[in-house]
């Protein structure tokens, strides 16, 4: 059975493996710059936030709450309990957003808009619990789909 | 409000530099919320006062669908949520 991805992870793991996907996405041309931040919010969570820039004015904003399980110092380990992963094309709109459960709609869920011809409710759908790296391979998927709009 | 590390900082760091970064991150989170929980509830109060409604209306106007989950409902959701754990209701 293969190891929950979004289980308990030690925190030092966790960054490397944020890392090294940023650092591929970044290699590969299409992420331009990470912009993530993570602090210590205080009783057991820590924040991950901040916006990912990626080419054709594709900014992905990242928010993520991570709970501390277990273990000190370096050692610690966490937990991701809630995200949010926004989509949005500069100047025009959401392209998509992937959001955790949260009180309105208790499910993993996605946003998706036809941005390009200025829908603006889009459509919502249940969704599985995506990767940070998923979303922006997504996004990457979209980006060459749609290039020559942009 | 403790200090976010900026995580594409990080690889230019030693590994026992980062380990002394991780450890001020973990830290900072082995207090209270402090600083953290009131700027959440300063930008709920925020959310508020632009709609003009309380958190607990915005949850009804959605649950009715007189309001839209735009991007910035769900950046105000996510902070309801953020502050529901920092109050221990998960």
């Amino acid at each position: 059975m293969a190891a929950d991805p979004h289980g308990p992870n030690k925190l030092t793991d966790y960054i490397q493996i944020h890392e090294t996907v940023m650092q591929q996405f970044i290699a590969d041309g299409f992420v331009i710059r990470d912009g993530t931040g993570f602090t210590g919010y205080g009783i057991g969570l820590f924040l991950l936030d901040g916006p990912v820039e990626c080419q054709g004015g594709i900014v992905l904003e990242v928010r993520k709450v991570l709970k501390r399980v277990d273990g000190h110092g370096a050692s610690t380990r966490v937990q991701t309990i809630e995200y949010s992963y926004n989509g949005v094309l500069t100047g025009r709109g959401c392209i998509l957003r992937y959001d955790g459960p949260h009180l309105h709609r208790p499910m993993h869920h996605v946003h998706r808009y036809d941005v390009l011809n200025g829908d603006k409710e889009g459509t919502i759908q249940p969704s599985e619990w995506p990767s940070l790296g998923q979303v922006v391979e997504e996004l990457r998927a979209w980006y060459y789909d749609n290039f020559d709009k942009l | 409000m403790p200090k976010a590390v900026r995580l594409a900082d990080l690889a230019a760091l030693t590994p026992s530099e980062r380990d002394t970064i991780v450890e001020r991150v973990v830290k900072d989170d082995l207090g209270p919320s402090n600083g953290s929980g009131a700027a959440t509830a300063a930008r709920i109060r925020a959310f508020e006062q632009r709609y003009e409604v309380s958190s607990e209306t915005l949850l009804e106007e959605l649950r009715t669908e007189r309001r839209k989950e735009t991007a910035e409902i769900s950046e105000w959701l996510f902070l309801l949520q953020l502050q529901r754990q920092e109050a221990g209701g998960g």
